[in-house]
């Protein structure tokens, strides 16, 4: 026999105020009777007029007093350690949520629910098969209705505690998930255990499905969780300075605190002490940090028994995306097919405010419907242009005359390199343009899409970094914007006019996948993790046209470091990667719970298990009821 | 006549046809009207009561015995004048109840001398709580029957200490010859109350016990915690009121009340219990008739 929860004994000090209440004499009203000969008689204890009396033993403290013990134990979780041999199929879901990192269990409630784990496969019967399933945000199978205890350890090894961040809005564990997969794996129905190594402030405590078999949920934990984290870091610049925010929770039993460090660009610049209760947070804000600052970092310097929610960074600097300005009379297909692009920020202007100097900041200048004489030093599309002529920056012309029949629309033979990904994943079969304007323009700009006589209905080309597009048609006259693939196009002119690299977001939460834009020619991007490690990404043979590669190895929080080669040069840029833990309600009750069709008797047959502890806390609170009646019943009586 | 006590025309007139009975004849201090109980003088057969263990054997009707298969005693009432000492508890537990027992033990007093007085007979008044602080010497005649009443009324005006039974020991002093000895008390004393009844005794007294308790008494109607304090000593007694406490409370009242029967029976001592919300017209027609003090 052993206690869960050994700290529950501590509630025994209640005796102490139930024998004070025995002690202590009540303060009457009194009552004025002509005599209290019979009273005294009558009573067995005749009472001095003293704030004291003498403890006598009694049936009513007797049995408060055992109720009491019995109702403590009942909360420290009395277990044993079934000695008998289990019984029939094994399904195990193991906690692979945050939760299981902390160490109150030495090493970690993880690694012990691997060791309980392993120790509930040796005693698996001859005959019957082990499941594994980790049970995180998305519940995973590691190894199905196996009865090789080689392959059932290595998946029990392989299992790792996740790094659920504040993107997965349910980080807790997906009970319901596991549930669903153990059904699916149980053989025989009720033959079949499930037993569920969680920890203990999972916040399961209720079976969510119903199901023919005993599910056994043993929560992992030595005592109450002590976990101050980090929930929430960030910064921006506020004119001359830079302000940030950084927010503490408490997600342990007690109240704590700690000291918060702030570091700017590795030097330490202030220190706060921070106290927060439990379930509660706490918001510190910094707002006269130097603009100059690029890498703020936040620390928790209080050790406790999670160590991943300790430090948090923020990477100043904006993420990749570019600016565009779009000069219109308005039309709402190139406004939407422009805005769809999360990496560019638009910008509208009317063509009569529109003047040079606006450009200024832009990567790229959207014309539509609009031919300024001259053209602005970025990069420069061309939409629905009107007959005219324009100079580029270099000096050179642009004609654009009158309108000619279109027909037999084509891609270009000369489109190649980058200019082919400004038609990939468009197709021109069925675009139909009723007139193309005739079009002078420099050698360097290459005709991509072209209709009957090879006139150039849509061409792009670059020279001296300048990139330039022009679509020589009137869109209005086409039935281009209203086809899926003229987002698609847009997009892709964007990419190739306004490259961008790096992350789509500077702070990326651990576990998330994170697109790194690229510019198009890249060969290979080198991402150096917080450890030292480095990943090498290499974009696949055709995919210039997405514009990004997924990264999806941050599981380690800190600073991230992604370099590119090949292209226009190299180029490099940092993101974060933090862990702000979302953490469910810790759940009361018993670390032990036996659920499900036969899992109710808790103790009997298919639902024991071997060396894992069973609880009988059950029986003594049953105990406890009864005392507490019968102590009912007596005073009652007397 | 002054009637402090309220009572009707049609009362006073049953009164009158009702006489103190004696279970022994009691020689008068002075020669009456009415018929003599001294020794060598005549005797009159009053009544017939039920014979009860303790009485004089002697004076049990063979005959009647012999005709009836029962025990019955032969009451007399005497030609001569007897004092009948009225013996008024005024302490101040008698005050207690919504029906106070002062009252009834009041009128009940008041009754007694009027009957009294009415057959010629002699009546002293005593009052006594935690000593005998009053004694009016024996009167006579109806035409006394206002002074007696004004000094019954006067007496339960000035509640007296606690209940003391000692202070009966002081009766022989005061009284005269035997007589009739009538106590009106609730007996709810620590203090020996046997030896109080052996000292009344002692002074040639035929001794007749009323008790008086309040309904409260009788059957207390409370529940939970309590402090009771007792309105003649100042005591103090911290009580939770349960059930059982209350099944406790009337055990302990009813071995009181059979402890005080018992040892009136054994020394041939009328007992009667009251209730102070009796009325006191069934006390007097019923219960004091019941128990052999009037006929």
């Amino acid at each position: 026999m052993m206690l869960l929860d050994p700290l529950a004994l501590v509630l025994c000090l209640l005796s102490i105020p139930i024998i004070l209440m025995y002690v202590l004499k009540l303060r009457r009203q009194q009552y004025v009777v002509s005599s209290t000969l019979l009273w005294r008689r009558a009573l067995d204890d005749v009472q001095a007029n003293a704030p004291w009396k003498r403890l006598r033993p009694g049936v009513l403290l007797l049995l408060q007093l055992l109720a009491l013990l019995t109702i403590v134990l009942a909360l420290a979780g009395p277990a044993y350690t079934s000695s008998r041999q289990p019984v029939g199929d094994l399904v195990l879901v193991v906690d692979e949520s945050y939760g299981m990192q902390a160490h109150d269990v030495s090493p970690s409630r993880f690694v012990a629910a691997q060791s309980q784990a392993h120790a509930l496969v040796a005693n698996l019967p001859d005959g019957h098969v082990a499941s594994v399933i980790g049970m995180g945000v998305q519940p995973r199978l590691a190894i199905a209705q196996s009865n090789d205890a080689a392959a059932i350890s290595g998946a029990i090894d392989a299992l790792r505690p996740s790094v659920a961040g504040q993107s997965n809005a349910a980080a807790a564990p997906n009970f319901l998930g596991a549930l669903s997969l153990a059904a699916s794996l149980a053989r025989g129905g009720g033959a079949t255990r499930v037993v569920v190594l969680t920890s203990r402030e999972s916040g399961i405590s209720a079976l969510t499905l119903r199901v023919p078999f005993p599910v056994e949920i043993v929560r992992l934990g030595a005592r109450v969780l002590h976990d101050l984290g980090i929930t929430a870091f960030s910064a921006e610049h506020n004119g001359t300075a830079t302000r940030a925010l950084a927010r503490v929770g408490n997600f342990g039993g007690a109240s704590a605190g700690s000291d918060l460090e702030l570091y700017v660009d590795g030097q330490l610049a202030d220190v706060r002490p921070v106290a927060v209760d439990q379930g509660k947070q706490e918001t510190l804000f910094w707002t006269d940090l130097p603009r100059s600052a690029h890498i703020l970092r936040v620390r928790l310097s209080h050790p406790d028994d999670v160590d991943a929610d300790k430090e948090a960074w923020v990477v100043m600097g904006t993420p990749a995306s570019s600016r565009a300005l779009l000069v219109t009379g308005g039309d709402y297909f190139v406004q939407t097919a422009l805005s769809l692009d999360s990496a560019v920020r638009l910008r509208t202007v009317a063509p009569n405010a529109y003047q040079l100097s606006v450009t200024r900041g832009y990567d790229l200048t959207v014309f539509d419907g609009v031919l300024p004489p001259i053209l602005p030093e970025t990069s420069i599309l061309l939409l629905s242009p009107p007959a005219g002529r324009t100079l580029l920056p270099g000096g050179e012309r642009i004609s654009l005359g009158r309108f000619r029949p279109a027909a037999e629309i084509s891609t270009s033979p000369r489109a190649s390199g980058p200019l082919a990904s400004i038609l990939q994943f468009v197709s021109l079969s069925d675009v139909h343009v009723a007139r193309l304007r005739e079009s002078g323009l420099p050698s360097w700009i290459t005709p991509i899409a072209t209709a009957a006589g090879g006139r150039s209905l849509l061409a792009a080309g670059e020279n001296n970094g300048v990139r330039v597009a022009v679509a020589a048609f009137n869109l209005r006259e086409s039935d281009w914007p209203l086809q899926i693939g003229f987002p698609i196009l847009i997009k892709n002119l964007l990419h190739y006019l306004a490259p961008t690299f790096g992350p789509e977001s500077t702070t990326i939460a651990a576990g998330d996948t994170v697109r790194l834009h690229l510019p198009e020619g890249t060969s290979e991007i080198r991402v150096t993790r917080p450890d030292g490690g480095v990943d090498t990404l290499r974009p696949p043979p055709g995919a210039d046209g997405l514009g990004f590669v997924p990264f999806a190895d941050t599981s380690l929080a800190g600073v991230y470091t992604a370099a590119v080669t090949g292209g226009s040069g190299s180029r490099t840029a940092t993101f974060a990667v933090n862990f702000f833990p979302v953490r469910p309600a810790p759940a009361s009750g018993s670390r032990v719970l036996h659920l499900g069709a036969a899992g109710s008797k808790s103790t009997g047959g298919s639902a024991a298990l071997g060396g894992i502890p069973v609880g009988v806390g059950w029986a003594f609170a049953l105990g406890g009821l009864i005392l507490l009646s019968a102590e009912w019943w007596f005073a009652f009586r007397r | 006549m002054s009637n402090p006590f309220d009572f009707d025309s049609a009362f006073l007139q049953k009164l009158e046809r009702l006489a103190l009975l004696s279970r022994h004849p009691l020689p008068g201090p002075v020669a009456g009207p009415r018929r003599s109980v001294r020794r060598g003088a005549s005797v009159e057969f009053a009544d017939f009561r039920d014979y009860t263990p303790g009485d004089d054997f002697r004076r049990i009707d063979w005959k009647a015995y012999g005709r009836l298969d029962r025990l019955f005693l032969r009451l007399y009432t005497a030609e001569e004048t007897t004092t009948l000492t009225i013996l008024l508890d005024h302490s101040a537990s008698m005050r207690f109840g919504e029906s106070p027992k002062s009252v009834l033990a009041a009128r009940l007093a008041a009754v007694l001398a009027y009957i009294a007085l009415h057959n010629y007979d002699l009546v002293a008044l005593a009052g006594w709580g935690d000593t005998l602080d009053r004694y009016h010497p024996p009167r006579g005649g109806t035409a006394a029957t206002a002074e007696v009443w004004g000094q019954i009324a006067r007496l339960m005006e000035t509640p007296r200490g606690a209940t003391d039974f000692a202070a009966l020991h002081r009766f022989r002093h005061v009284v005269r010859g035997p007589g009739l000895a009538v106590i009106i008390s609730d007996l709810l004393s620590d203090s020996d109350w046997q030896a109080g009844l052996r000292a009344l005794r002692a002074a040639g007294q035929e001794v007749s016990l009323i008790q008086v308790l309040a309904p409260e008494e009788l059957s207390p109607d409370i529940r939970g915690d309590w402090r009771l304090h007792d309105a003649e000593s100042g005591r103090e007694v911290e009580i939770t009121v349960s059930p059982r406490l209350l099944k406790r409370y009337a055990e302990e009242l009813a071995r009181h009340t059979a402890a005080v029967q018992e040892y009136c029976r054994r020394q041939g001592i009328a007992f009667v219990q009251l209730r102070s919300d009796a009325p006191i017209g069934d006390v007097v027609l019923a219960n004091l008739h019941t128990a052999g003090m009037l006929g």
